[in-house]
C-alpha cells in the first residue's frame, strides 16, 4: 500500500492532486486539514512531491490546531522553517496530520485517535504521520518527535522514521510543549526517502538558539561489519513475547551483517521516565500559559479577565490539564529541588552514562515501543495520564539525551508492524542511518500479506 | 558634620533600565524605536507570543548589560542563563518573562553619590537583563474600568533591572543616586532617558528609629515611580507614613504598594495574604551564555564617565570643581564644554557653558542642540575683547535660543556694540557734574557713593558700556577735582 | 502528595477553570504521578550540574539588526476582539 518518493514522482502532475483526493476522503483521523493545490508545486529536490507536516508545525494561512480545541480557528501569519524547507525544495504541503493534543502521549486529539491504515480496529500511533504514509497518501511526513510521537507511529505503521540529533533541524514553527525535549523528524518508507527529506529539513536557523551551527551530514556512516551494538537490557523490560521475538531476529540480522551484539545494563535508565515526565510537565506548564484567548484563538465569555482566560483555558483536554496543573506544581518553590531541580540533574547523569556507554558502543538498539499498535477505544481510549511510559524506556533516553535514532520494522506480530530503535551517539547522525538502511536491506522486512 | 538620620531611615532601589539604545529588541530582531509608532505595529509573531516562536538573545543587549556592569565597578559573572519567571497578565503574552535568578550577569558593584554628609557609596547588589511586557492601558480608571487594550510594541523590549543595598537615608539621597545613575547611562550610550518608560524605579523603605531607639523597621516596596521628581516625594510621603503609623502604635505590614503621582500617595495593592510563586526555572529554549574576552573588549572601549571627567576638567582646564561638576552630569555639556574651552579662555568657557548656557537651556526646557558651540565661542570672544558687554552676551545667548540667527547680526540688531570710550568720558564728566553730594560724599571717604556715579555713567550709555571702564574714567574725572 | 483543597488552588493557579465535580479525579491522577515520580530520590546527584537542554552550544547570539516587523493586520487577525489596533480585553480587577 506504502508508495515512495520515486514511485509518487513518476506519477508526475496528479500525484498531489491524487493525495489531495485521498485526505478529503480520510475516514480515519489520519488528517485534520487538507491544504495546498498541485500549482504550488517549485523545483528542488522534491519537485511535486506531496508532503504531509504534523499539524504543531505552523502554516501560514492554513488552520494549525495542535490537535487542540483551544487553538481551534488559528491561522498562523507565518510558516516553520520545515515548511519554508519543503516548500522551496519543490515539495507541496497537501495535509496537516492528526495528533495527540500538543502531542502529549495519553492526550486526546479533537480529531479522534488515528486509525492503523494495515488494521482498522487498532491505532495508528500519537500521531497520524507514520499512517498517512503507510495508508499510501503521502511518500513523507515531517512530525515532531517527542515522547515518541514520531517514532511510536512509525513504528505501529511499519514505515521507517528518523530523528536527528538535536538542533539539526530548526525548531522554528514547530509549537511544542517541552522545547528541550521536541525535534522534528521524518517518516517514510524507506530509510532513503527518509534521509532525502532530512536533508532539505537539516541546517542552521538564525531564529532558533538551539539550531547547529552545520548542516548534518546523513551519509558516510560507519558500515555494521566490526560495528559494536549495545542493548541496554533495562531497555526491553515490559516487552511483549511477540515483539521480543521480532527484536531477537533483529539481533540475529545485526550479526549476520558483521555486527557484534552484547546486552548491558544501564545504571539511569530507571530515571529516564519519569525524569522526561517532570521535565515535559514543567516545560509545558510554562509552553502552554500562552493559550488565553487574548491575542488569538477562542476566547469564553466572562466580564474578567482572569474569569475569561481560566474559562477559555478549559478548553485543553483533561490530560493536559492535568500535565499543566503538575508542572506548576512541581515548580512552586516548595516542590522544585526535590523534584525539577534533580531532574535536571539527573538528566546530567543520564548524558554522561550514554556519553560513556558510546565509547563502548558504535549503537545501541531496542524495541521502538513495547507492544503492536493497541486496540481502538482500549484502556487509554478516552486519554491516559499514563501512556508515556507504555513505550519505551529508550525512547525518553533519547529525548533526553537529544540523541539521534531511527525505527525501521523488524518483523510482524499477525498484521501489526513491530519497529525497531536504532540509537546513535550525540551528533553520529550518520552511523545511525548508514545502519538502519543495512539493516533495512538485509531484514527485507514484509507484511504476511505481501509475502 | 555626619548625618544623624534620626528616624534610621534605609532605602533601598531597584531601577529599570530600558537599553534603549540597541537597535533591536531583546529575543528578537524587531525595533526597538516605537515611540512614535501605532499600537502594534512594530512587533514580530514572538513579541505577541504567537504559538511556534523561538528567542535569539540579542548581542548588544548583553554588551551593554556588560557596559553597565564595569561603570558600577562591578563583577561580571563569567557563565550566566535566563530563567523563566511565570505570571499570569494581559501585558505578558508568553505567561511569563524571561529574566535572570541566581546567576546574574552583574553582581556585588557600587556608585559613588553626594550624600547628607559628603561621599556616600551606595552598594549594588546586582544587575540583571530581562524582557519588557507590552502596555496596557483602561477605559476609565484601572479599578472602574469596563476593559482593556494592550499594546505590544514594547513586548520584548531589553531592560536591565539594577538593585541596590538598603544604603540611602533621605530621599534626597535616592534622588541624587538616580540622577547618578541617569548619568552613568546616558555616558555608556545604551539608554535614552528622554524616551517614555526608559526609567522606573521600586523604592524599599524602611523606618528603623522610633523615639531615639532603634527598631526592626518594616520593610514596604513604593512601585511605579517613573519620573525623578517623583521619587523623592513618594519616598518622603512613605517615611512620613511609615513614621505616624509608629506613633499612632498602628501596625504597619511588609507590602507592596503603588506610588499616585497626582494625589502624591502611596496606596496599598494587597490583593491576597498568600505570597506570589513565580516559579522561577531555567529558559530551555536558550543556551548557557559565556562571556570569556568579551568582557575586556568592552571595558578597553569604555568611555570616560562622570567622576572621572570632573577630575580630569579641574586638573586640565583649571576650572572650579562646582563648574566640572555641573558641567558632568551630562554628556553632552560636557562635550559642548571642551569644544568651547579649545578656542576661547578656558575659565570663560566653563562659566558661559555652566552658568548661562545650560541655566538658559533649562529655563526654556530646550534640548541641548539648540545652541552651537561656535556661537557660544562669539559670544565669549567679543565679550572679552570688549564689543559688548557681559550683560550684552547674556542678551545675544537668550536671543539665539529664542529667534535663532548669528551673534553678530543680534548684536547689530539690537544696538548692543560698547559705546565709544570718549562717550564714557562725556558721560563721566556729567554724570559728575549731576552729583555733586555723592561727589562730596566720595571725597569724604564713602566709597560706595562711587558705585551711584558709575551707574549714573551707566545708565547713559544704556548697558552698552564696560562697568570696569566706566569706573576708570569717574575715578580719573574725579582725581582731576 | 496534594489534597482536594490545593488541587483546587492549582487549578486556579494554572488559570483552568476545572468543575468542582472533577477535582477529586485531577487529584488522584495528579497524585499517581508524584507517586511514580519518587522514583528519582535515590538519584546519586549530589554536586551535580543540572541539564536544561540537550544542546551541546552555549552563546548563541544575534547581530542588533533590524528586520521589518509584521503587519499589524497579520498581527491582529487572530485576535478575539479588537479596539482600534489594539488587542481588546475585559477588565482585568
Amino acid at each position: 500500500m506504502t508508495k515512495d518518493i520515486a514511485s509518487f514522482k513518476a506519477a508526475g502532475d496528479k500525484a498531489v492532486a491524487e493525495s489531495l483526493e485521498k485526505i478529503k476522503k480520510d475516514d480515519s483521523g489520519i488528517f485534520i486539514a487538507a491544504c495546498g493545490d498541485a500549482k504550488a508545486a517549485g523545483s528542488g529536490p522534491l519537485s511535486g512531491i506531496p508532503i504531509a507536516v504534523s499539524d504543531n508545525i505552523s502554516t501560514k494561512d492554513v488552520e494549525t490546531t495542535c490537535g487542540s480545541k483551544i487553538l481551534k480557528g488559528y491561522v498562523p501569519p507565518f510558516s516553520g522553517k520545515a515548511v519554508d524547507d519543503l516548500t522551496n525544495a519543490g515539495a507541496v504541503i497537501v495535509g496537516k496530520t492528526n495528533m495527540v493534543e500538543f502531542g502529549i502521549l495519553g492526550a486526546v486529539s479533537t480529531k479522534g485517535p488515528v486509525k492503523n491504515p494495515l488494521d482498522n480496529t487498532r491505532k495508528g500511533g500519537p500521531s497520524g504521520s507514520a499512517a498517512a504514509v503507510a495508508a499510501g497518501i503521502v511518500p513523507a511526513a515531517v512530525c515532531s518527535d517527542v515522547g515518541g510521537l514520531l517514532r511510536v507511529s512509525a513504528s505501529f505503521c511499519g514505515t521507517a522514521a528518523f530523528k536527528p540529533s538535536y538542533g539539526a533541524v530548526s525548531r522554528f514553527g514547530l509549537i511544542y510543549y517541552t522545547g528541550s525535549l521536541d525535534q522534528i523528524g521524518v517518516t517514510a518508507t524507506t530509510v532513503s526517502d527518509v534521509v532525502t527529506v532530512m536533508d532539505v529539513l537539516s541546517g542552521n536557523d538564525n531564529r532558533d538558539t538551539t539550531s547547529l551551527p552545520d548542516k548534518m551530514v546523513y551519509s558516510g556512516g560507519k558500515p555494521l561489519s566490526g560495528c559494536k551494538i549495545g542493548i541496554p537490557e533495562e531497555f526491553l523490560e515490559g516487552v511483549s513475547a511477540d515483539v521480543m521475538k521480532t527484536f531477537d531476529e533483529a539481533v540475529a540480522t545485526f550479526e549476520k551483517l558483521g555486527a557484534t551484539c552484547k546486552k548491558f545494563s544501564m545504571n539511569t535508565a530507571k530515571y529516564m521516565q519519569p525524569v522526561h515526565d517532570i521535565i515535559a510537565a514543567g516545560e509545558s506548564s510554562a509552553m502552554l500559559a500562552k493559550y488565553d484567548g487574548t491575542r488569538f484563538g477562542p476566547r469564553a465569555e466572562a466580564d474578567n479577565w482572569h474569569e475569561m482566560i481560566a474559562k477559555t483555558r478549559a478548553l485543553f483536554g483533561p490530560v493536559v490539564e492535568r500535565r499543566i496543573m503538575l508542572g506548576i506544581h512541581l515548580l512552586m518553590a516548595g516542590q522544585y529541588n526535590d523534584y525539577y531541580m534533580k531532574s535536571m540533574q539527573t538528566r546530567t547523569l543520564i548524558i554522561e552514562e550514554f556519553e560513556s556507554v558510546f565509547k563502548e558502543y558504535d549503537l545501541l538498539i531496542s524495541p521502538t515501543a513495547k507492544d503492536v499498535a493497541p486496540e481502538l477505544g482500549g484502556a487509554c481510549g478516552a486519554g491516559c495520564d499514563q501512556e508515556f511510559s507504555s513505550y519505551s524506556t529508550a525512547i525518553a533516553g533519547v529525548d533526553l539525551a537529544g540523541l539521534p535514532a531511527a525505527t525501521v520494522p523488524c518483523g510482524f506480530v499477525g498484521k501489526l508492524p513491530a519497529g525497531l530503535q536504532i540509537i546513535g551517539g550525540y551528533l553520529k547522525d550518520a552511523d545511525v542511518i548508514a545502519a538502519a538502511e543495512a539493516f533495512e536491506k538485509a531484514a527485507d522486512v514484509k507484511s504476511p500479506e505481501a509475502k | 558634620m555626619v548625618y544623624e538620620n534620626p528616624d534610621g531611615v534605609m532605602i533601598g532601589l531597584e531601577v529599570h533600565v530600558q537599553l534603549n539604545k540597541a537597535n533591536t529588541k531583546m529575543f528578537c530582531s524587531c525595533t526597538s524605536d516605537y515611540t512614535d509608532s501605532e499600537a502594534n505595529t512594530c512587533l514580530c509573531a514572538g513579541c505577541l507570543a504567537l504559538p511556534g516562536t523561538t528567542p535569539v538573545l540579542n548581542e548588544k543587549s548583553v554588551d551593554y548589560a556588560i557596559r553597565i556592569g564595569l561603570a558600577l565597578n562591578a563583577e561580571i559573572e563569567n557563565e550566566t542563563d535566563f530563567f523563566m519567571k511565570s505570571y499570569f497578565y494581559p501585558d505578558l503574552g508568553n505567561g511569563y518573562q524571561v529574566t535572570q535568578f541566581d546567576r546574574p550577569i552583574v553582581k556585588n558593584g557600587s556608585v559613588v553619590i553626594e550624600g547628607e554628609d559628603g561621599e556616600l557609596k551606595v552598594r549594588i547588589t546586582r544587575a540583571h537583563m530581562e524582557d519588557d511586557p507590552g502596555k496596557m492601558a483602561h477605559f476609565g480608571t484601572i479599578e472602574k474600568s469596563t476593559g482593556s487594550i494592550i499594546d505590544f510594541n514594547r513586548s520584548g523590549m531589553p531592560l536591565v533591572e539594577i538593585v541596590t543595598a538598603p544604603d540611602m537615608r533621605s530621599a534626597k539621597e535616592a534622588r541624587r543616586f538616580l540622577d547618578k545613575l541617569r548619568s552613568i547611562l546616558e555616558y555608556l550610550d545604551v539608554f535614552d532617558g528622554t524616551r517614555e518608560g526608559a526609567m522606573k524605579a521600586d523604592a524599599n523603605i524602611s523606618v528603623n528609629v522610633f523615639n531615639g531607639k532603634r527598631i526592626e523597621g518594616t520593610r514596604v516596596e513604593v512601585k511605579n515611580i517613573s519620573s525623578h521628581k517623583a521619587v523623592e516625594k513618594a519616598i518622603n510621603y512613605e517615611i512620613m507614613r511609615q513614621k505616624d503609623y509608629l506613633r499612632k502604635n498602628k501596625q504597619l505590614v511588609q507590602e507592596t504598594r503603588h506610588y499616585d503621582e497626582d494625589r502624591n500617595v502611596t496606596i496599598s495593592l494587597r490583593v491576597k495574604e498568600t505570597a506570589d510563586d513565580y516559579r522561577y526555572f531555567p529558559d530551555f529554549d536558550l543556551v548557557p551564555m559565556i562571556v570569556g574576552d568579551r568582557v575586556e573588549g568592552i571595558r578597553a572601549q569604555m568611555p570616560e564617565l562622570p567622576d572621572a571627567k570632573r577630575e580630569r576638567f579641574v586638573s586640565q582646564y583649571g576650572i572650579s570643581d562646582a563648574h566640572a561638576k555641573s558641567l558632568v552630569t551630562e554628556r553632552a555639556f560636557a562635550d559642548l564644554f571642551e569644544s568651547v574651552a579649545a578656542k576661547v579662555d578656558q575659565k570663560s568657557a566653563a562659566s558661559w557653558v555652566a552658568d548661562v548656557v545650560k541655566g538658559e537651556l533649562n529655563y526654556r526646557d530646550l534640548p541641548i542642540t539648540a545652541i552651537k558651540g561656535d556661537d557660544i565661542v562669539t559670544v565669549i570672544e567679543m565679550v572679552t575683547k570688549k564689543e559688548i558687554s557681559e550683560e550684552s552676551g547674556v542678551t545675544v545667548i537668550r536671543t539665539l535660543l529664542d529667534d535663532g540667527g548669528k551673534p553678530a547680526d543680534i548684536v547689530k540688531a539690537k544696538g548692543l556694540a560698547m559705546v565709544a570710550d570718549d562717550f564714557i568720558a562725556t558721560a563721566a564728566k556729567e554724570a559728575i557734574a549731576e552729583s555733586p553730594d555723592a561727589v562730596a560724599d566720595y571725597k569724604a571717604g564713602t566709597e560706595k557713593a562711587l558705585n551711584f556715579i558709575v551707574g549714573k555713567v551707566m545708565q547713559k550709555a544704556k548697558g552698552k558700556a564696560d562697568a570696569r571702564l566706566a569706573r576708570e574714567m569717574v575715578l580719573k574725572e574725579l582725581e582731576k577735582m | 502528595m496534594i489534597q482536594k483543597d490545593e488541587t483546587k488552588e492549582l487549578a486556579w493557579v494554572a488559570r483552568i477553570a476545572v468543575e468542582d465535580k472533577d477535582i477529586p479525579e485531577f487529584q488522584d491522577k495528579i497524585n499517581q504521578k508524584l507517586d511514580y515520580y519518587t522514583v528519582i530520590a535515590d538519584a546519586p546527584t549530589d554536586g551535580v550540574k543540572k541539564t536544561v537542554n540537550p544542546s551541546r552550544l552555549n552563546t548563541v547570539l544575534r547581530k542588533d539588526v533590524v528586520v521589518p516587523s509584521m503587519k499589524v493586520e497579520d498581527a491582529l487577525k487572530n485576535a478575539p476582539d479588537v479596539y482600534e489596533t489594539s488587542f481588546k480585553i475585559p477588565k482585568i480587577l
